[in-house]
């Protein structure tokens, strides 16, 4: 038993060294693969948000929807769909949409701008920059461009 | 447990195992010198560093994107979205500061110990080569997250080559790509930062390695009255030393960690060619050459911030006395120390310079020389 | 320098040109000075030459008084078919005559006012559009300033002669002259230009509202409005607070310095001015508290996309209040308010949320360090035991 005891305390040391070797290892490499595996579909490359399902909008639906930081107005026309800044030119208030006129409206001091971008009503003086849309699979995608 | 022998028997049967695995034993089973203690764990360490470098930067690589649309955009994506970006980044950020330290500290041991005399002088050349290396790898990765505190400090630093006789304008041009700091040049820093260095530092570093293994460690016995170490009397590298570095190995990851936990490497703002922040200050490494340089007129702060750099170089040549023990080199360690202090005040001034300090409630302003300058309220309010 | 008085020393230059030249030249090749100032002028490129507008040799006329110069300039300026090419109006004599200075020239037969060539020049006139033009909105108001600042001028007509020198210290001013914004009002904006006159207490609202369109709609509706329309001259709309010429841009402080000018007496409006101001207030500061948080943290390298967008949201907000105020109405005032103060506690909760993310991760060092330093033990203790 005497002679014994220091050869089990050293086989309990070399086992503790290995699973404290084993558990670092795997503390270094579980960060390393999460990191690899893509957090969101697309890289940093291109800023990408999807607006949802084509179903879910009806012809002159609007929806704000953000690119990144930048928040979004996405229009379904009849000839399709159409997606613009929607931070106003003027004072940079975020724009809705106008059901009665059919344009882009800001709440801040009632500019419009028509289906293209342009301000016809009020102080904006440039027109909104356009993103550009993509239906992938019934899925509206914007990006901007 | 009982693949190996098969794999053993394959690998014999091509190739000479026994020669290699003996290589591999008596590598592994290197006696080192009793007097091996932990001063000397830091030739290690750096090289763990370097290898935590390679491990993160090519991590990096990932998802960075060298051009000025998209640098700085991708290294907000590795701090905000990528899973334990901030992590890596800071493994990496944190990891080639305590690399530079490490390598210093190494190199200090190295000259106090006399380690770099005679067979070693090449040894010692070649660290001075990785010295310098791992100073360019700092300087070129700090320009990659095209931040304004890299855009800035790259563009004083990359400046100074302009003060060279002659061919500045033309060095400078060719290190930026151009007139001035731009895409240009953060391409030329990516290459020379993933491609040529990395490979530059990995021949380095294992030929200075082979040589280190080839003659020894020197102890601190005077050259010429060197034995070979004897059987049985000498400390063997594995499991001892590798022992005894891990001890330290558990410390610097622990100090890795904590700094990126407590201190973490900001984002800071996308870099504006039109606006400079004030206080530009290089990495705190560069920091007393780039004091030292203030003090004299560009080309002349030039020569002379070469000096310590040359005279480092050409250290074993010019100290070539047999002895090692510092305490019979009292001229080589005065020089030593006199250069530690110079660096460390240099630097110090360096990073108090152009800032506002109180002391003993009364505010100072700190000139680019670090030369205080009281600031009177009264003056100050008249002024506005 | 007036024009009659130059119009004379053209002709004074002209005679002492002629003097020169042999007497049977004509005289218009005489006039140097004049053909050079002509030359790309507006009316040299229309094809107009020296005897379209001087019938004779200027030497020999009188000087013109300044009726004759108006009409004069109307017989092509005022026929239509003359003007169509041009794209001009051909209402500007009509006009003249509506205005102040047309008024007193024609019925009183003022030669002090001015007439066309004092604002378009004579010999060099060059259109509105042409940056040296003296009408061109960046120079327009020095234009009018010759006469508008000049005090002893302006003391015949008990008219105020700092206009001018206000009107440059004001926000349209730094826009225009500043900014380069020619859409920002000068003089003639509000003023009008061949029928100036200063817009009434009335229809001051309207000139106003030609731009601040939003401004003027939500005005409309407020107790303010009834209060101009019915009070002739007691509340001149939106000069009565934000001035006139010197107009600064709007801040909170003018609600301290404007309203008091009527309802200093009158604590129940006093306490809707505290209370609109309060709302405003804190919906400023709550967006640029926030706004610093987001930035700070941004710059740390926290992820603060949707941060960013709640500031948007937030600006929005403030924005729509600050021009929604001219209402008075506060029960409109108050969702809006709340809407943003809402948006602002989202914001530093959310901001909140990420710096208790890094509070745990600070917090991960006690078990990170408790790893490694038994680790540390382990490899020591290995170390021992091999010596032993």
């Amino acid at each position: 038993m005497n002679a014994q005891q220091p050869v089990s305390r050293q086989k309990f040391l070399d086992v503790l060294i290995g699973v404290g070797l084993a558990a670092w290892a795997a503390a270094f490499v579980a960060p390393v693969l999460t990191y690899v595996w893509p957090s969101q579909r697309r890289g940093p490359g291109t800023q990408t948000a999807s607006a949802g399902k084509v179903n879910e909008f009806v012809e002159w639906q609007t929806k704000v929807v953000a690119v990144g930081s930048h928040p979004v107005i996405v229009v379904r026309t009849p000839q399709g769909f159409r997606a613009y800044s929607a931070i106003c030119t003027h004072l940079g208030c975020i724009v809705g949409w106008d059901v009665v006129r059919h344009q882009i409206a800001c709440p801040c001091h009632a500019g419009y701008f028509d289906i293209n971008g342009r301000p016809v009503a009020g102080p904006p003086p440039r027109p909104l920059a356009e993103y550009g849309i993509a239906v992938v699979k019934g899925e509206v995608l914007v990006k901007s461009t | 447990m009982s693949i190996y022998p098969k794999i053993r028997l394959w690998l014999n049967d091509r190739y000479d195992v026994a020669t290699v695995e003996q290589f591999v034993d008596s590598q592994i089973h290197k006696p080192l010198p009793k007097e091996t203690g932990f001063w000397h764990t830091f030739g290690s360490l750096s090289l763990f560093l370097f290898v935590n470098q390679i491990v993160t930067g090519v991590l990096l690589m990932i998802y960075y994107r060298p051009t000025t649309n998209t640098a700085f955009e991708s290294v907000r994506y590795i701090m905000t979205k990528a899973h334990f970006g901030w992590l890596i980044r800071g493994l990496h950020a944190w990891g080639a500061t305590l690399m530079i330290l490490c390598v210093l500290i190494h190199m200090a041991r190295t000259f106090f110990m006399g380690a770099y005399k005679k067979p070693r002088e090449l040894t010692w050349v070649l660290g001075v080569a990785i010295f310098g290396c791992t100073v360019t790898f700092g300087f070129t990765g700090y320009l990659l997250p095209w931040n304004q505190l890299s855009y800035w400090a790259t563009t004083v630093g990359t400046e100074i080559t302009g003060a060279i006789p002659w061919a500045g304008q033309y060095l400078k041009t060719l290190l930026r790509g151009g007139e001035g700091v731009s895409g240009e040049t953060l391409a030329r820093f990516y290459v020379l930062h993933v491609v040529i260095l990395p490979w530059a530092l990995t021949g380095l570093i294992a030929t200075h390695l082979f040589l280190m293994r080839v003659q020894g460690l020197a102890t601190m016995v005077r050259f010429g009255e060197e034995k070979p170490i004897e059987k049985g009397h000498g400390v063997p590298f594995f499991p001892h030393h590798v022992l005894k570095e891990g001890v330290i190995f558990c410390l610097l990851i622990g100090a890795l960690v904590t700094l990126i936990v407590l201190l973490p490497v900001e984002l800071g703002e996308k870099a504006d060619p039109f606006v400079t922040p004030e206080g530009i200050k290089p990495e705190w490494y560069f920091l007393s050459t780039y004091q030292l340089l203030k003090y004299f007129p560009k080309t002349i702060g030039l020569f002379v911030s070469l000096i310590p750099q040359v005279l480092l170089l050409l250290w074993p040549f010019i100290d070539r006395s047999p002895e090692r023990n510092p305490h019979r080199r009292l001229w080589a360690l005065g020089i030593g120390v006199v250069a530690l202090v110079a660096a460390l005040v240099f630097g110090l001034l360096g990073y108090i310079s152009e800032t506002t300090i109180t002391w003993r409630g009364e505010k100072y302003e700190l000139d680019v020389y670090a030369k205080p300058h009281k600031v009177c309220p009264a003056e100050n309010g008249n002024a506005h | 320098m007036n024009a009659a008085r130059r119009i004379m020393l053209a002709g004074a230059l002209c005679w002492s040109a002629a003097t020169a030249f042999a007497a049977d030249t004509p005289w218009t090749d005489k006039c140097t000075e004049q053909t050079r100032l002509f030359t790309g002028s507006a009316h040299q490129a229309a094809g107009l030459k020296c005897e379209d507008c001087h019938t004779a040799d200027p030497k020999t006329q009188t000087a013109k008084d300044k009726q004759t110069i108006a009409e004069s300039c109307a017989k092509c300026h005022a026929d239509v078919r003359k003007m169509n090419p041009y794209g001009l109006p051909t209402d500007q004599l009509e006009s003249y005559k509506t205005s102040k200075h047309g008024e007193a020239l024609f019925s009183k037969g003022d030669q002090r006012v001015a007439v066309c060539t004092d604002c378009h020049g004579t010999h060099d006139i060059l259109k509105v559009r042409s940056p040296e033009a003296r009408t061109h909105p960046s120079n327009i108001t020095d234009t009018c300033g010759r006469c508008h600042s000049n005090e002893k001028l302006m003391s015949q007509y008990k008219l105020p002669s700092d206009v001018v020198a206000k009107y440059k210290t004001s926000y349209h001013a730094h826009l225009v002259l500043k900014k380069g914004d020619f859409s920002a009002p000068t003089c003639v904006t509000c003023h009008g230009n061949h029928g100036a006159m200063p817009p009434g207490t009335k229809e001051v609202g309207q000139v106003c509202g030609k731009c601040h369109v939003r401004q003027r709609e939500l005005f409309e509706k407020s107790p303010h409005a009834e209060a101009a329309a019915a009070g002739a001259g007691l509340f001149s709309e939106c000069v009565s607070c934000h001035g006139n010429h010197a107009i600064q841009k709007a801040s909170p402080e003018l609600f301290q310095t404007s309203c008091i000018q009527c309802h200093a007496k009158d604590p129940k409006q006093l306490a809707v001015r505290t209370a609109t101001v309060g709302l405003i207030r804190a919906a400023m500061y709550g967006y640029s508290q926030a706004t610093t948080q987001v930035q700070a943290a941004t710059i740390r390298g926290l992820p603060t996309d949707d941060d960013q967008l709640l500031l948007q949201e937030v600006k929005t907000q403030v924005t729509q209040l600050e021009a929604l105020q001219h209402t008075l109405a506060m029960e409109q005032l108050k969702p809006i308010a709340a809407h943003a103060d809402d948006l602002v506690r989202q914001t530093q909760a959310d901001i909140a949320g990420l710096e208790k993310l890094e509070w745990w991760k600070r917090r991960g060092l006690i078990p990170v360090w408790a790893f490694l330093l038994s680790m540390a033990a382990l490899f020591w203790a290995k170390r021992k035991q091999l010596e032993s």
